[in-house]
């Protein structure tokens, strides 16, 4: 049993996914805003779902992603792990470093059980974060390679991938666009009100936002 | 040239490559020789004693004896006596000389061969020999000088002639005293009654059967009462060579010291011309045996029979060779050796042959000539053979020989070079203290030696076409010096003395040969197994016991010829500077993440064999080759050795051995193998020789697999992971009977850090057999071979469907092949890239395993299949314990190689995968994986990734791949 946490936007954007899914893992960019101005930071959800009840493959046991964007318009700036690969908050191996301008490569290996991994873990969540900063006005697109990702049992899970861009604004914005931005972020709950990914030993969820997601619910065929 | 020694007549069996099994059928002095020399001395001496057991299937001795007992009240000499062995219906004795003197009522202890049974060795013996009697039937004959008695079979029965003091006939004799004595066993002798003092000259009715009482001088004397009837004695020559149309004599004496010989006659079939007249009668008779110008040419055995006067008469006979010839021609040696390896002058006789006696053997002489031609191609010296004219003469002996030249091929080996001999000759000695020819030098500051191949003439070296050039061609060049007297300098020792007293040396410090080994040896290549190599003998003065490398200064030498080398006997004793040979200790050892396997041929090991045999190679095993985690063995025998009685289970060789290596800090390994059906699979009869593994479970496990058996053929097929075996342990076998009369390969799976292998271990067909190196066809002829390229043939196609299923199986084949790295066999043992072979790794000096006659080579080898060989990073170690070493446990070397093969996921190789792996597998990501066995490669596909580092955190041998 697992419940989903996700961020608001995340859930919007995967409600309104219109792009059959091949696999039924689908690994995605959210980026919390379209824009971003010149100096200014804004962060990138990368998100897993679509994952299964299946006591064999319904986990992520390790993943390595690479994002790209454009080195000219945009910069890296911190990664942050999400704890859906380290249930029981042992650790696990995790690394996010630019493996060449404009290309960001992350992995994480979990040390969890296969047994931890496919009870506590939930069916979608937030791999990682990372921060892009803008450099230069432009739209650059955000890519994403997935060069390995392995279930709870170290076999290879096929998964299909959601990109998305960025446009990095040249000046500070017109009143009526601040006012415009500021409306629509607490519209939508900006401010990443995520939840532990942590569960209690039992599995049961104390609270939640979100009703429980099945695979059929999510992925109408 | 002379080569069948005396005392090399005694070896049963003879070991003409890698020392395998090859029976001599018979001895090689056909020619009969007469009674002759040595009177008995007054009083009597009587075989007392016959045991054939010792050393046999439930014997407690350990030794064959004959036992003599002093009757008389006088002490006897017998010096120059011997006592002589044949079989039940032999016609020729095998002889063992006497020395010493027997007091009046004492015992005198003759030991003989020795056997792999029994525990107890015999009291301190008053001679020994090497012959090998009968356990149950058999002639025993005490003789009153060296000469081998003759026993011939007519019309009449079994005549046997020579100085016979004493008969014994035992068992299913076809001669003796009256009759023989009933049948003995393993376990039981014939003793003379009366404590040895009863003599009825029935051997029946004299000896009664018990348990063998060897009695040596140091027993308690018994007299014997009673008067002591003593034989007649006869003395003859045993030849009379005489010019056809001319006359010529012999004369002949016969002593009774008890009574008085009365007549002497011709017993054999009259001849016209050929007649006997006794001139006195009484001690001693007196008679003439003439030979007239009626005889026609040819040789005529005669019997001469002598009786006394005794109320029984007693009789005794001798024959001499009466051999009527045209006269002959005036020749020197050089004539007669001629430019080529057969005589131009064979069958001719020749006359007033001048030499100066430069050896004495037990049959014959050499001479060489003084007085040398300018043809360094026609060799100076001969051998003159005829044991009836070895008294005659001393070294230093100016002589002129009379007599027939004759080729002769030593061992009756068709194989062997022919020598060229004087035989049947009448020799003049003309003076005594003639200085000896100076030795001919060979190497530096003398004659070159011939280096690279034997032969630069392909073919029949004794054929009439062949281009004889001493020069270039190794053996025209010893031809050229047959036996003549050469001397060395700076030799050293390329191999070790072998068990026949036999080393091989190269001159000037080895400077000629193409490549010693690390060790000091000389490394065989393609097409060159270094001609330089003399091999010195103790055939004339005994000759040290020495390792390779060890040096031996000047030595001087006559050039013999046998058992396929040309030999050098030496004449007088060696100075040995010891190189302080070593024996090695491997650098190899089993690490966690490190396989180490063995191979090891221990020589027919048998529970028979001497605890000491064991033990050493317990050390080998445990020490020098630090305990292997798997061995494959060969030769192992059966639980009763060389007992060719049924017995083919090897259970109790195979846990002294094991156990053996415990007690020398090894593992307590365990063994697999299978019981081939009896005699089936060649090596010593009755041995039942095998492969097998022995394998530390600590480290290693085998996966059984039930259907194996003696007949039952192991296959390859398909698993659920891949392939595996029909049956494990199993024999690789083939419609063909690729592996008849010889060892069948034991196929077996392992599996160690989670890795399954396959191990093959063989032992193919020996080179028994083939021609030999120094043999008369150049090149030789290997008749071996065929069938070994078979069973490489068959190996290869059952690795190849291994390797078929699965391209990165981990197979290992080895053992001994019997053949070299650059061999055909090894070639098609490799066909197709399905095997690499490990000893190619080694640098080209320390490619051997074997030591043959001074020739350094490879016989045992580790293969491995491609990706063992490219990724499991193999390294090879052939671990220098025996084959270097005059006194070696095994004739071969052992040899191990290191696999890397480690658990999966435990990058460090430190035995467990914890956070430690993780991180370099993760470091390591996206790379192409360098192999199968690449640890960081857990799901074995092309790339190091993500997944193997999340298989890696499921093989963490801690929770949460917490660091030890």
């Amino acid at each position: 049993m697992r419940n989903s946490v996700l961020t608001i936007s995340s859930l919007l954007v995967l409600g309104l996914a219109t792009i059959p899914a091949a696999n039924a893992v689908t690994v995605s960019l959210f980026p919390e805003q379209g824009t971003v101005r010149a100096g200014g930071t804004m962060l990138v959800d990368v998100v897993a779902s679509g994952l299964s009840d299946s006591p064999s493959g319904g986990a992520i046991g390790g993943y390595e992603l690479n994002v790209t964007f454009d080195p000219a318009l945009l910069s890296w700036s911190t990664t942050t792990f999400g704890s859906g690969l380290d249930v029981t908050g042992l650790g696990d191996f995790r690394d996010s470093s630019l493996s060449s301008a404009g290309k960001l490569d992350t992995f994480e290996v979990s040390f969890d059980t296969p047994q931890d991994l496919a009870t506590l873990q939930p069916n979608s969540f937030v791999l990682f974060s990372f921060g892009l900063t803008g450099i230069a006005p432009g739209t650059s697109a955000l890519g994403l390679d997935v060069l390995s990702l392995t279930d709870e049992s170290g076999h290879s899970l096929a998964a299909d991938v959601q990109g998305a861009s960025v446009t990095v604004a040249p000046v500070p914005l017109p009143a009526a666009g601040w006012l415009l931005l500021s409306g629509l972020g607490s519209f939508l709950g900006l401010g990443r009100s995520r939840r532990p990914l942590r569960r209690p030993q039992s599995g049961i969820s104390a609270s939640t936002s979100f009703p429980r997601r099945t695979r059929d619910s999510c992925h109408p065929r | 040239m002379h080569t069948l020694m005396a005392d090399r007549l005694a070896r049963a069996l003879v070991f003409p490559r890698s020392k395998k099994w090859k029976w001599v059928t018979g001895l090689v002095l056909t020619t009969a020789l007469g009674a002759s020399g040595v009177a008995n001395a007054a009083g009597q001496v009587v075989i007392s004693q016959v045991y054939g057991g010792g050393g046999n299937a439930g014997a407690t001795l350990t030794n064959d004896f004959i036992e003599l007992h002093n009757n008389s009240d006088a002490s006897v000499s017998v010096d120059g006596w011997s006592v002589q062995y044949g079989s039940a219906t032999g016609t020729s004795q095998q002889v063992t000389r006497l020395a010493g003197t027997i007091p009046a009522g004492g015992y005198f202890l003759v030991q003989e061969a020795v056997g792999m049974g029994g525990t107890v060795p015999l009291p301190t013996p008053d001679a020994t020999g090497t012959i090998s009697m009968s356990a149950t039937a058999g002639k025993v004959f005490l003789v009153s000088n060296a000469t081998a008695v003759a026993c011939t079979s007519g019309a009449s029965g079994v005549t046997c002639s020579g100085a016979i003091v004493d008969t014994v006939g035992f068992g299913a004799a076809n001669f003796s005293e009256s009759s023989p004595t009933p049948t003995l066993s393993n376990t039981t002798a014939a003793l003379r009654a009366g404590s040895g003092c009863t003599d009825t000259d029935n051997n029946s009715a004299d000896f009664t059967v018990g348990a063998p009482s060897p009695r040596n001088s140091s027993a308690t004397a018994v007299a014997c009462s009673g008067p002591v009837n003593q034989p007649v004695v006869a003395s003859c020559p045993a030849s009379l060579l005489v010019d056809l149309g001319s006359a010529g004599s012999a004369n002949l004496s016969a002593n009774d010291a008890d009574g008085t010989v009365t007549s002497a006659a011709i017993t054999s079939a009259p001849v016209a011309g050929i007649s006997l007249s006794v001139t006195q009668t009484g001690n001693p008779l007196l008679a003439t045996l003439s030979v007239g110008p009626p005889v026609a040419a040819g040789s005529y055995a005669v019997i001469v029979k002598f009786s006394n006067t005794d109320t029984t008469p007693q009789t005794a006979s001798c024959t001499i060779n009466v051999s009527v010839t045209t006269p002959g021609t005036q020749a020197r040696i050089h004539d007669i050796q001629g430019r080529a390896h057969i005589s131009p002058m064979k069958g001719q006789t020749v006359t007033a042959v001048p030499g100066i006696v430069t050896s004495v053997r037990s049959n014959g002489f050499t001479m060489q000539d003084p007085s040398p031609d300018a043809d360094p191609a026609t060799s100076e010296a001969i051998f003159v053979f005829g044991t009836s004219v070895v008294a005659q003469v001393h070294v230093g002996d100016s002589v002129q020989v009379r007599g027939v030249v004759t080729e002769f091929r030593p061992g009756n080996d068709a194989t062997n070079l022919s020598g060229t001999e004087i035989d049947g000759p009448v020799v003049t000695v003309v003076s005594s203290g003639n200085p000896l020819p100076p030795p001919v030098i060979l190497g530096a500051g003398g004659r070159a030696i011939p280096s690279g191949a034997f032969t630069t003439t392909p073919g029949d070296l004794e054929s009439s076409g062949h281009t004889f050039d001493p020069v270039s061609n190794a053996l025209d060049f010893f031809e050229s010096l047959e036996d003549m007297r050469v001397q060395f300098n700076n030799a050293v020792a390329v191999g070790p003395t072998n068990s026949f007293g036999e080393t091989p040396l190269m001159a000037d410090s080895a400077s000629g040969a193409a490549l010693r080994s690390i060790r000091g040896g000389a490394m065989a290549g393609p097409g060159n197994f270094n001609p330089q190599r003399l091999i010195i003998t103790d055939t004339l003065v005994p000759a040290p016991t020495v390792n390779t490398g060890d040096q031996l200064g000047t030595i001087t030498a006559i050039v013999d010829y046998g058992f396929g080398d040309y030999m050098f006997a030496i004449t007088s004793p060696a100075t040995v500077t010891s190189g302080n040979l070593q024996q090695e200790v491997t650098s190899l050892t089993g690490k966690p993440s490190k396989l180490t396997v063995g191979s090891f041929n221990v020589e027919n090991l048998a529970p028979t064999d001497p605890a000491s045999k064991f033990s050493a190679l317990g050390v080998q095993v445990a020490n020098n080759l630090h305990s292997p985690d798997i061995v494959a063995l060969m030769e192992i025998q059966d639980n009763d050795g060389a007992t060719d009685d049924g017995v083919v289970d090897a259970t109790t060789t195979f846990n002294m051995l094991i156990a053996a290596i415990h007690a020398a800090g090894g593992p307590t390994y365990q063994f697999r193998s299978i019981n081939p059906v009896n005699d089936q699979d060649g090596g010593e009869p009755g041995g039942n020789i095998r492969v097998g593994f022995l394998f530390n479970p600590a480290r290693v496990s085998f996966i059984d697999r039930p259907g194996g058996g003696p007949t039952a053929q192991t296959t390859v097929v398909t698993g659920s992971s891949g392939p595996q075996l029909s049956a494990s342990p199993g024999r690789i076998q083939d419609a063909n009977n690729a592996f008849a009369a010889s060892r069948k390969p034991l196929a077996g799976e392992f599996m160690f850090n989670g890795r399954h292998l396959f191990v093959i271990a063989n032992h193919f067909n020996s080179k028994g057999g083939d021609d030999p190196l120094e043999g008369h066809r150049q090149p030789p002829v290997e008749v071996t071979l065929p069938q070994r390229l078979q069973q490489a043939d068959v190996v290869n196609t059952f690795v190849t469907s291994i390797e078929n299923l699965e391209k990165n199986a981990a197979v290992v084949v080895l053992g001994d092949l019997n053949d070299f790295e650059f061999s055909d066999t090894l070639t098609t043992l490799k066909r197709g890239g399905a095997l690499v072979d490990t000893i190619l790794s080694l640098p080209e000096n320390e490619r051997y395993t074997y030591v043959y006659e001074g020739n350094s080579e490879v016989l045992d080898h580790i293969l491995l299949s491609p990706a063992l060989a490219s990724f499991a990073h193999p390294v090879l170690d052939v671990v220098h314990t025996n084959s270097d070493f005059g006194n070696q446990t095994s004739d071969h070397e052992p040899d191990v190689v290191l696999l890397s093969l480690p658990l999966p996921g435990d990058v460090d190789e430190d035995g467990d995968v914890d956070s430690a792996d993780v991180a370099a597998i993760t470091a390591a990501r996206d790379q192409a994986a360098s192999g199968p066995f690449d640890p960081r490669n857990l799901n074995n596909d092309a790339v190091i990734d993500i997944n193997d580092a999340r298989l890696a955190t499921l093989a963490c041998t801690r929770a949460h791949c917490a660091q030890q």
